[in-house]
């Protein structure tokens, strides 16, 4: 909690010193950003390949221990180390599917599922603790978030016996679908454990998941994971958290009690609940210089959307789904132009239309895309604080920044490339990488035998080392 | 403006284009490429495919253990699908459409999350052609349209493009 009061405090200050330049969501429908717009500053940018051959890669991160090693994590449910130098080691770092002795442990069965992500614990350096995310095959796909130990003698290979013997399973998510299962997980600057947990599935969000405060699905979670491991509880609820309170159960009053207190009443409600509204946050990702976090929140037939949420937010937002999609209502039955629309809950900062962008419209030849996978955000070459995603259709890559003259957010398509990209995240320099699979629906022929992926850097193009190679550009 | 005008126009931009790019690698499992043609026949008589995003030269390097058939063969000479109006190849590409391309473009394909197959309408102007068509699903195009000859060989590619055809004069 230190960490986050500093950091709050730091960026307190900023936002007195430069008011101008704060970024704020958007609080009405034409202030959020559409493709089209140029973020000043922003150079040409580049995807170098930092290595290759990696198995579905769902994710990317690295451990902030000085090692210069990166994570690239495979669906079938094993993580590979990209050493400093750019080589690939041969063994893995953790193979989920050698742990248990009636086959692998986790859920590959549809596209969507698999090993979604790996965060290492902010003190791993000290304690060599690190957290997975996957579909888990023995309860039937649901999301399971265990924490393991890395031997110090080990540094590079998780043995099985080693992952057996320090699995500690935090939560597990139960998962109606096999789609929208979510998947990234992080630390924020507070120390606090967030887990984008998506609706469970099908379409249309058939549970109501998303406004659903007593399900985790559909929702932002924030979990504090430093918990003896004597304690009973595998984690605790940060006392902070917007349902914290409004979730324990109480005496009832009737009488001297404000429509505003009643309001705060929500026993129902799962304390865990960091931000709600979301369809699938397969992606997210914390400013590193700043703290501010931006969801790349998985869209349905017509939009796909990023949200902004600043690093002072005290929680609690509702990002609209399953009543809004994007600035617009759901379910879309037309022009949305011509819709009498209210808007619920906080906009995104910007989204991005599909090739139809509602039902009967012309399809779009340019700017469109149809699954938004975010990377990290970009604090050099020109950009600061720039969110960059990548299509898992179209192989565009965008950026979304903010505009200080404008005050007001710039979607800019920052190039188009032949990779379809499923995530991102930084290297130990805080560079933003990039991750591209080969694993589309029907174009499945499962997660070790589609053609492999490659990890990218994303560097501004006038700074491409000599003889690298580069992902190929649209002309 | 013809398709073949287009192509020609589409070219030249790529020199232009390449003519100022810095000297690097490009992704894709293809060796760097070497200077981009017009989709010409080489000196050898064979024609040049192009990858609809950057124009640079395709090698047909994925599945090196595949046979070149006949009909292959011919197409890499003439640019010609030799499947086109065949029913046995027809039936076999459609076969291949619906495991490989359904999902995407939909079992009539009229198109979903990509494109409308069957009508005039071409995000790159070259796929109007047996030829282009080849190279977008032989080398791929753009995010999720992947390099297909990854997957299958060029004999059914063929065999696809030509049940896509069949679709089209329905």
């Amino acid at each position: 909690m230190v960490k986050r009061t500093s950091l709050l405090i730091g960026t307190l200050a900023a936002m007195v010193a430069c008011a101008a330049q704060a970024q704020v969501a958007p609080t009405k429908p034409d202030e959020v950003a559409l493709p089209g717009g140029k973020i000043p500053g922003a150079p040409k940018i580049a995807l170098v390949k930092v290595a290759d051959g990696f198995l579905d890669p769902t994710n990317v991160t690295n451990a902030n221990d000085g090692s210069g090693r990166i994570f690239v994590v495979e669906r079938a449910g094993t993580v590979r180390i990209v050493d400093k130098d750019g080589k690939v080691l041969p063994d893995p770092f953790l193979d989920l599917t050698k742990i248990n002795p009636l086959g692998t442990d986790v859920q590959t069965g549809f596209v969507e599922q698999g090993l979604y992500a790996i965060a290492f614990h902010p003190k791993f350096k000290e304690n060599g603790y690190f957290f997975a995310h996957y579909a888990s095959l023995p309860f039937n796909g649901d999301g399971v978030v265990v924490r393991y130990q890395v031997d110090p003698a080990s540094p590079n290979v998780m043995t099985p016996e080693r992952v057996n013997g320090t699995a500690k399973v935090i939560l597990r998510i139960e998962q109606p679908y096999y789609n929208h299962n979510g998947g990234q997980i992080e630390f924020g600057p507070d120390g606090y454990l967030y887990i984008g947990s998506g609706d469970g599935g099908w379409e249309g969000d058939p549970l109501q998941a998303g406004k659903d405060l007593s399900t985790w699905l559909g929702k932002m979670l924030r979990i504090d994971v430093n918990v003896p491991d004597d304690d009973g509880r595998a984690y605790k609820v940060p006392p902070t958290n917007p349902f914290a309170d409004a979730s324990k159960e109480r005496l009832m009053s009737l009488f001297g009690i404000t429509e505003e207190q009643f309001a705060k009443i929500r026993t129902k409600s799962k304390p865990e609940i960091w931000a709600y509204g979301v369809r699938n946050p397969y992606e997210f990702a914390f400013d590193p210089k700043t703290g501010n976090l931006f969801i790349a929140d998985v869209g349905q037939n017509h939009w796909e959307e990023i949200l902004f949420q600043p690093a002072a937010s005290k929680g609690g937002e509702n990002y609209g789904w399953p009543d809004m999609e994007g600035k617009f209502c759901h379910p879309m039955t037309g022009d949305p132009a011509l819709a009498n629309c209210a808007v619920v809950g906080v906009l995104p900062a910007a989204q991005y239309p599909h090739q139809t962008p509602f039902p009967g419209a012309k399809e779009l030849t340019t700017g469109y895309g149809c699954s938004v996978q975010g990377f990290g955000v970009a604090n050099y070459g020109g950009m600061t604080g720039v969110y960059l995603a990548g299509d898992w259709c179209t192989g565009r890559v965008w950026g979304l920044g903010w505009d200080v003259g404008a005050k007001k957010w710039q979607l800019q398509e920052m190039m188009q490339t032949d990779l379809q990209y499923t995530a991102g995240g930084y290297d130990e320099q805080g560079n933003v990488l990039a991750v591209n699979a080969n694993n589309f629906y029907l174009a499945d022929q499962g997660p070790t035998a589609n053609p492999p992926g490659a990890l990218w850097r994303i560097v501004p193009a006038d700074q491409v080392p000599a003889g690298a190679t580069v992902a190929r550009v649209k002309q | 403006m013809t398709d073949h005008r287009r192509r020609v126009t589409r070219s030249a931009l790529a020199l232009l284009l390449l003519a100022a790019a810095p000297v690097f690698a490009q992704s894709g499992d293809a060796p760097p490429p070497a200077a981009p043609g017009g989709g010409a026949p080489a000196s050898g008589g064979e024609v040049e495919f192009h990858h609809v995003l950057d124009g640079r030269k395709i090698e047909l390097t994925y599945k090196p253990e595949q046979q070149i058939t006949e009909a292959v063969a011919s197409f890499h000479k003439t640019a010609q699908n030799p499947y086109n109006d065949n029913p046995d190849a027809v039936a076999e590409g459609k076969k291949l459409y619906d495991q490989w391309c359904a999902a995407c473009h939909l079992k009539d394909a009229t198109g979903r999350i990509g494109p409308n197959l069957i009508d005039n309408d071409h995000l790159y102007p070259q796929t109007a052609t047996d030829k282009g068509m080849f190279e977008i699903v032989y080398a791929g195009g753009a995010g999720a349209m992947q390099a297909f000859g990854r997957r299958m060989t060029q004999d059914q590619i063929l065999k696809v493009l030509a049940y896509v055809k069949s679709l089209k004069q329905k």
